[in-house]
């Protein structure tokens, strides 16, 4: 660029320069009269000031020197008219072609100089003014058309060779920009390319996490392959982005969507990447944006929680505070998401380079921060995008604050939160906000109380001290308490007989949060309106989101067919896992021809397709189902899986004949939302709030470690693999001590009478029932001894099995004092085969128990099949379902019950293999046509 | 005693932290882009609007706050004041002390407690005058005295502003294109200076940015025994900090004065003066306190 100009400016000293060579030949030749001197001192003043620009080396005297050249110009002009002077007339035209040079126009120069030519030539052959008889005249005229012919051709040539150089320049600027949308190109498809096997990483974990054989450590490498799994993926779909983003080919797809829901989304996100930080999250949300909005909403999501991220990240302790408001216009409102940490704050000359891509700023202070520096930067195109704007403010050494403000439309303008009481409500807080050391948590918390009452109209007082609290609560009046954890605990009592009076609500920390009765309510942090309108309004937070975000399944759908295709079988065994919670008849096809003939029953709800297949993709089959003959196949229900989720490809899929699309790798959130939107209401069976997830019970079931299991049952571990179902868990757990007494003389009596092989059935059952009630080290225990029978080495069986058997009776009698000890008794309608179970069994009934419907040896075979997979699996609701659905059936004119009916004793029993057994040598007899 | 309040415009370009500590509320300009309407400083900023418009941003207007506006905010105000002196942008070069008036017209009887002040100033240079007014009413000056000392103190701030190039103002309707391709053409950065109300040509500096930039503040601080040393402000429109500091040493070279207020320009006064312009902005002898008295 440099180069450039000075180049440029050669070029100009150079044109002045012959311009003055043109004129002082003019001035040698002019005749002695009173315009010489003028002349003189002209063109002097103007050398002199080309002379200094010369040196300068700077372009500040260009004014001057082009106002001394019009003078002369002008001179020349009214010399040309006065005196009739056609060489005034020449130099007047050269210094056009100067003057044009300036504007580079190549073609005006030569018109110029041909102009020029043409008049010293008519001049000379017309009106004779050119004598060229005279010897000084021809002198002049051929000195004049060597000038004009050398300028233009100069001019000429030097404005070609810039031209040429602009076109070289503008052509390396073409390839650089060819080869960043390469790069951008490359970026997205390897991004694409490693999203896919990272699927199956990711999704193969976690089917690894749920089995229930493997040992803690094998847990815990999984585990971290898992957590690693993901952070790659966050990453890939970062550069993802940022080349979709570069490369122009990022679309926003505009959707109504509940800010409420985002909102938990963030805030869930954002407490999970807390981690052991000493960081209080604070949440301030103006009640009353509207319900509905539009716009994109996973990009909203993704800004928020880079932003969220960011500050965690860079927050050793104090507050991390989001702030959501809104101003509203006749588009509709002005959306301002205001993200303020009292981190490490940042430098002025680092805010400069801040939304720099691949950029983290003070990295030498920051080592230990992990990231691809990729965040803000795609934050702010994202923001820029969609119309809205990003700014920082940060103090270094204090903090920062990120403002972003998106302009977005409203669908449904009613306010988002909103208290439904009818009732006056007059509320109380007691939190001791002395209690927090970091004066910035106490500033935060501060500003929120004292605001929340406004934003939710209604009668919220602070009060700080216990006795305050007391004398106000004396006074009568009050409808509602909000207390904290440590002022709870501090006067227990006196808060537990409170909430006899009114609503005493406990703000409880998701991590160690302590038991209380039944009728004091519970609200998690962050504490903000959302959930303090759900108390007041009676409702759960989910029932306020109307979604089913942050806990597990919520309904089954035991009827449901649903198809499954994709090419890539661990990605089928991945989608299978996630859908079994849901107790759904899962079909897998492995190709789109294949899907095609499975859908010739008419009996699929669902599909959910993949994009890329080999022969027929994802979209050419839909296309094919589409055309297909029947209201069945125009309208069953496809979702598109797609590893390449990014903005565009939905409404390529909707126009392709898909309903919707899901992003590889399936997230079960996601999962849950498309089977709750695309199945029919008829096939989804709500669970009751009690066989819903750990996290939704009610307090009176504690499932936390208790002193009385000392370690010997984890429940924790028990409730993972009943999915999470509490009274699952306690049903089974209930199940396990009743027969633990006659199984442990049962083992003690094979172990004396040296019956190896029924010892290592028996011992084999021990394991899996063992660890599905969380007894890890008794299942530890007998899987050694398994081993030992099945390897004949009976040394180790006489040295463990009197250990075992101590063992098994301390679990026994640790998991009988823990039932006793927490008064948490299994709900009978939870139990193994009852309840939702009863659902199960309707599944694939047709018609009454008098009319079984009959099936065929093929549809036995994989009723089997389910069975003998569930049991590998441990989940023994799997087993007792596929149990009830084969003793729903007929086959070869019998009734399959009264066989499957060990099958199901054996379950109870926890002896899976033995029921799988069993199942087995069912299906051989029918085979054999026994 | 009457009980007043100080009231004025984002465009004051004023430090947040300042303006509460003056205990000074702010009316907000709007700025359209294509997207939506902004708030001026509380949702758009200098640097938000300039790299909309460097964008290719088709739209980008600000405008003063409507009559109604400014009728709700003195109605907030005197809910909690007596009266309320309003300080506004130069009428010459914007409609805020129309529309101001109009909504005191509107209000009646109420609206006559309210006095808008036509501060024939914009950008810092308004703001002087609005931390002398809330000194003032901080010191218990009655209304009328406030209104006097700062008729008299407009005539004594000195607001001008070095601008890049003609871009911005011909993008704004300020200059043709004729002047705007001048500019570019010989290098000419102008000096554009507030003359009894209007934003007026001061002069042309050529060449260099930096070094023209070096030159206005040195033309502009000359006569440094005029000057009241108290407070300077450079007010920048997303400037780098570097270039910053060079203006800031420059300064320090040819006065020195006791506080010296680095603060960016609001997105209207930037949006029209455009990237890296900046003023030095000063009050001639004898007329404010020190901002420690404060």
């Amino acid at each position: 660029m440099k180069t450039t100009q000075t180049q440029d400016l050669h070029f100009r000293i150079i044109l002045w320069l012959l311009y003055l060579l043109a004129n002082l030949m003019l001035l040698l030749t002019m005749p002695q009269d009173e315009h010489r001197l003028f002349c003189s001192g002209c063109l002097l003043a103007f050398s002199g000031i080309v002379t200094l620009a010369v040196f300068n080396r700077h372009v500040s005297l260009k004014l001057l020197s082009y106002i001394f050249m019009a003078c002369v110009m002008a001179n020349n002009v009214i010399d040309s008219v006065l005196h009739q002077n056609i060489h005034y007339v020449i130099i007047v035209l050269f210094g056009c072609c100067t003057l044009f040079s300036i504007f580079k126009d190549e073609l005006l120069v030569l018109v110029h100089g041909a102009a020029s030519l043409a008049l010293v030539l008519y001049h000379i052959a017309v009106t004779g003014y050119i004598d060229i008889s005279v010897p000084r005249e021809l002198r002049i005229a051929v000195l004049s058309c060597l000038g004009i012919v050398g300028i233009s051709g100069y001019l000429c040539g030097h404005i070609r060779v810039q031209k040429k150089k602009e076109e070289e320049l503008k052509q390396l600027a073409e390839s650089a920009m060819d080869a960043e949308r390469s790069k951008s190109d490359f970026l997205a498809n390897m991004s694409h390319e490693i999203r896919t096997p990272m699927n199956a990483i990711v999704g193969m974990c976690e089917m690894i996490l749920r089995e229930g054989d493997i040992s803690s450590t094998v847990r815990e490498y999984c585990f971290n392959i898992q957590n690693s799994g993901r952070s790659l993926l966050s990453i890939i779909n970062d550069i993802l982005d940022f080349s979709k983003i570069e490369s122009g080919k990022m679309e926003f797809i505009e959707d109504e969507f509940n800010p409420a829901s985002t909102l938990n989304d963030v805030i869930n996100m954002s407490l999970a990447r807390l981690g052991d930080k000493k960081l209080e999250i604070v949440v301030n949300v103006d009640p009353d944006l509207p319900k509905g909005l539009l716009g994109d909403e996973i990009r909203i999501r993704q800004i928020l929680i880079n932003l969220m991220t960011n500050a965690i990240k860079y927050t050793r302790q104090g507050v991390v505070s989001l702030k959501i408001t809104q101003t509203r216009h006749d588009y509709g409102i002005n959306l301002t998401i205001r993200v303020k940490d009292s981190g490490i704050g940042i430098t002025p000359e680092n805010l400069e380079k801040l939304f720099t891509s691949f950029q983290q700023v003070d990295t030498k202070k920051n080592r230990s921060v992990e990231g691809t520096g990729l965040g803000l930067a795609i934050s702010k195109r994202l923001i820029t995008q969609m119309g809205g704007f990003i700014s920082v403010s940060s103090e270094y050494g204090k903090g920062s604050e990120f403002k972003v403000v998106l302009p977005l439309k409203v669908s449904d303008p009613s306010p988002f939160i909103m208290v439904k009481s009818k009732k006056p409500i007059f509320a109380a807080s007691y939190v001791d906000l002395s209690k927090f050391q970091d004066k910035n948590v106490v500033e935060a918390y501060g500003q929120l109380i004292s605001e929340i009452g406004n934003q939710l109209h209604i009668s919220l007082t602070a009060y700080q001290t216990f006795d305050r609290l007391k004398a106000r609560i004396d006074r009568g009046g009050l409808t509602h308490c909000f207390i904290g954890r440590s002022e709870y605990l501090s006067q227990k009592e006196y808060f537990e007989k409170l909430a006899e009076q009114m609503d005493v609500i406990l703000i409880q920390d998701r991590i160690n949060a302590v038991h209380v009765p039944l009728r004091i309510k519970c609200v998690y942090k962050p504490f903000y309106a959302l959930p303090i309108a759900a108390i007041l309004n009676n409702e759960s937070i989910i029932e306020n989101l109307g979604e089913a975000k942050g806990r597990s399944v919520n309904f089954t759908a035991p009827e449901a067919r649903i198809l499954v295709v994709d090419d890539n079988v661990i990605n089928l065994q991945v989608a299978e896992g996630l859908m079994r919670p849901y107790h759904m008849q899962v079909i897998t096809a492995e190709s789109g021809s294949e899907a095609i003939r499975l859908l010739h029953s008419k009996d699929i709800h669902l599909i959910f397709m993949d994009h890329m297949m080999p022969e027929m993709d994802g979209v050419e089959t839909t296309q094919k189902i589409r055309q297909m003959e029947g209201e069945y196949y125009h309208s069953v229900p496809i979702i598109a899986l797609t590893a390449n989720a990014v903005g565009g490809v939905k409404k390529m899929f909707l126009e392709s004949g898909f309903q919707d699309f899901m992003p590889k790798p399936i997230e079960l959130s996601t999962l849950d939302k498309m089977l709750k939107t695309w199945l029919p209401d008829s096939l989804q069976k709500k669970m009751t709030a009690m066989e819903e997830s750990p996290a939704e019970q009610p307090p009176d079931i504690p499932l936390e470690e208790d002193d009385c299991l000392k370690g010997l049952i984890d429940t924790k571990l028990g409730l993972f693999y009943t999915g999470g179902n509490t009274q699952a868990y306690l049903s089974i757990l209930s199940s396990y001590l009743d027969k633990g007494t006659e199984k442990l003389e049962k083992i003690r009596g094979l172990w004396a009478q040296q019956e190896w092989k029924n010892y290592v059935i028996e011992v084999h059952a021990l394991k899996s029932s063992s660890l599905s009630i969380g007894a890890k080290q008794l299942s530890e225990l007998a899987k050694e001894l398994e081993a030992a029978g099945k390897g004949e080495n009976y040394r180790t069986i006489e040295e463990k099995t009197e250990a075992l058997l101590e063992l098994y009776d301390k679990v026994i009698n640790a998991g009988k004092t823990y039932l006793e000890h927490t008064n948490a008794k299994p709900d009978p309608g939870q139990a193994p085969g009852s309840g939702q179970h009863n659902d199960i069994a309707a599944w694939g009934t047709e018609g009454t128990q008098d009319a079984l419907a009959e099936i065929d040896t093929a549809q036995l075979a994989q009723i089997i099949e389910c069975l003998k997979e569930a049991g590998d699996a441990f989940d023994s609701e799997a087993m007792e379902a596929a149990c009830e659905e084969a003793s729903a059936y007929r086959c070869r004119g019998r009734e399959l019950k009264p066989y499957f009916d060990k099958v199901r004793q054996c379950i109870e029993d926890f002896e899976y293999e033995e029921a799988c057994r069993i199942a087995a040598s069912i299906l051989q007899q029918w085979e054999e046509g026994q | 005693m009457i009980n007043q309040c100080v009231t004025t415009e984002c465009v004051c370009d004023l430090p947040g932290e300042l303006l509460s500590r003056l205990n000074v509320d702010i009316i907000y300009f709007h700025i359209y882009t294509d997207s939506g309407c902004f708030k001026d400083t509380d949702e758009i900023d200098a640097r938000n609007i300039l790299e909309y418009m460097e964008r290719g941003g088709a739209k980008s207007k600000s405008e003063a706050p409507s009559a109604n506006e400014y009728k709700n905010f003195f109605q907030k105000k005197l809910e909690d004041y007596d009266e309320v002196i309003h300080i506004a942008i130069s009428s010459g070069i914007s409609d805020s002390v129309k529309n101001a008036s109009l909504a005191v017209a509107k209000m009646g009887m109420e609206g006559k407690r309210i006095h808008i002040f036509d501060s024939r100033h914009l950008s810092s240079g308004m703001g002087f005058l609005v931390i002398k007014a809330a000194q003032m009413s901080r010191d218990g000056c009655s209304t009328r005295q406030i209104l006097e000392e700062l008729e008299h103190c407009r005539g004594k701030v000195s607001t001008s502003f070095i601008v890049k190039n003609a871009d911005y103002l011909f993008r704004n309707g300020k200059v043709s294109k004729g002047v705007q391709r001048l500019c570019r053409l010989f290098s000419l950065h102008p000096v554009l200076y507030m003359k009894d109300g209007v934003l007026t040509l001061k002069g042309l500096e050529f060449g260099n940015y930096e070094k023209s930039g070096a030159r206005y503040v040195k033309k502009e601080l000359r006569h440094a025994q005029a000057i009241d040393k108290s407070r300077l402000f450079i007010t920048h429109a997303n400037c780098r900090l570097k270039s910053i500091q060079q203006i800031k040493s420059i300064v320090e070279g040819c006065c020195r004065f006791e506080e010296i207020i680095v603060n960016p320009a609001s997105a209207t006064v930037s949006s029209n003066c455009g990237p890296n312009a900046f003023g030095v902005l000063f009050l001639l002898k004898g007329q404010t306190k020190s901002l420690d008295e404060t």
